[in-house]
């Protein structure tokens, strides 16, 4: 099933936030493991990424460091700053209440349909 | 490094306009992300060439990701739009209590400029420092002005004739025209925006110059007397320091330039209505347009400063820097 594209550009920073705040990641490890955690179902394009990465450090939320990999050589790895941490929370709760609304809704309506 | 990569890169670069610092680290970024992909699709079975073509064709148009990182990076922090204000301000400030008669002050409000712009050129060159810059080239010019001259009129005295004023100052000239033209070359080559952001001061300061000439002439006006004609050179300068906070602040190109030309014949307005001088409406039209075409006239000069083998050689060795300092 396809999403609407105003709907993760809306989730975009959450959903980079949500996994930075776990572990700090870099891009491509970020780009596979929103693919890998969301079954396949969030495919993000590079220039969205990186534009979205920069913006989030320059606001303050994310801070790249360069770090050595095992094998030797250097990936800028994100990690999320205490603004980051809290804007997270804010967006948590805001997501769990929205999407906790928006299933109230629709639950309510599709028994509605169901039974018509 | 494959010659697709180096030319993404090379086009994202061109129209991301940074700083060195952030593009050093967003093309060495980006050239990770690269060797990631790459390696992958070649453990998959795809051919070296086959893995760039999928690769870059994943990043999307260069011209487009570059342009996003430009929104991301041009608009600067009020901090930022604070520091490029400050220097119209300290003129606002120098004229509007009558400080420029004070050498002490000028003194002072000189070596600030200059001091300010070479930290800032050591900071990385952010886009407040061209702020600084032009002005900056202002005082530098007068001692340079100042000390030709004193070196033509010691020399005359062995060297008997007014002709070496004259030489002193066609020495004068070239100088100057040399390091406002080399200003202008090294902003032009990040941004041809930011150069003009530069040259923001000088309409004004031209303009104010010619009508006081016009008026009670500049040696009379600098002997004093005329404090009220402090007052307008202030307003005008107060006013380009808002355009320069303004600039910082915005995100998108057409703004800039929008405010710059605004700017400008705002300055222009003012400069009449305090100058007092009531000039033909189509005098004033030709003098606006010729302003405006000054302060935006780095846009010519990008396409000259740029050549296509320029671009790859400082291409070339900006990758070798970015990984150098990553």
């Amino acid at each position: 099933m396809r999403y609407g594209r105003e709907l993760l550009k809306g989730s975009t920073d959450h959903l980079l936030l949500s996994l930075i705040g776990q572990e700090p990641m870099y891009g491509y490890q970020l780009i596979k493991e929103i693919g890998k955690r969301s079954g396949g179902y969030f495919e993000f394009k590079e220039g969205t990424l990186y534009t979205a990465l920069h913006r989030l450090e320059r606001v303050g939320l994310i801070e790249g460091k360069w770090e050595r990999i095992p094998n030797g050589q250097q990936r800028r790895y994100y990690y999320l700053t205490k603004m980051g941490r809290r804007v997270l929370n804010e967006k948590r709760d805001e997501w769990r209440g929205f999407s906790a609304a928006v299933n109230l809704v629709t639950e309510q309506a599709n028994t509605v349909w169901d039974r018509g | 490094m494959l010659p697709k990569l180096k030319q993404y890169l090379a086009s994202v670069k061109s129209n991301s306009r940074l700083d060195p610092k952030a593009e050093a680290e967003v093309v060495r970024e980006l050239q990770t992300h690269f060797e990631d992909e790459i390696g992958e699709l070649c453990q998959a079975g795809f051919s070296t060439s086959e893995a760039a073509d999928a690769a870059t064709k994943r990043f999307g148009a260069p011209e487009a990701l570059g342009r996003q990182i430009y929104e991301v990076y041009s608009q600067g922090t009020w901090n930022q739009a604070l520091l490029a204000a400050a220097p119209h301000l300290l003129l606002a400030l120098t004229f509007g209590f009558h400080l420029w008669r004070n050498d002490f002050w000028l003194l002072i409000a000189a070596l600030t400029v200059i001091a300010v712009t070479v930290y800032a050129w050591r900071q990385g060159r952010p886009s407040w420092f061209y702020s600084w810059l032009g002005y900056s080239l202002i005082p530098l010019f007068v001692v340079v002005l100042l000390f030709l001259l004193a070196v033509g009129q010691s020399l005359s005295r062995f060297m008997p004739g007014s002709g070496m004023q004259w030489v002193a100052i066609a020495v004068y000239a070239l100088v100057a025209f040399c390091l406002l033209g080399y200003a202008m070359i090294c902003a032009t080559r990040r941004d041809w925006l930011l150069a003009s952001f530069m040259l923001l001061p000088f309409p004004a300061i031209i303009a104010w110059l010619f009508t006081l000439e016009q008026g009670v002439g500049i040696f009379q006006y600098g002997k004093g007397g005329f404090e009220s004609g402090d007052h307008g050179v202030s307003f005008t300068f107060l006013a380009l320091g808002g355009a320069a906070g303004t600039f910082i602040r915005l995100r998108q190109r057409l703004l800039k330039i929008g405010v710059l030309a605004l700017a400008t014949l705002l300055i222009l307005a003012m400069v009449w209505r305090f100058g007092e001088r009531n000039l033909n409406p189509v005098i004033s039209l030709f003098v606006s347009f010729c302003f405006i075409s000054f302060l935006l006239s780095p846009w010519l000069l990008q396409n000259r400063v740029l050549h296509r083998g320029q671009t790859e050689a400082w291409d070339e060795a900006c990758l070798e820097q970015a990984a150098r300092r990553t």
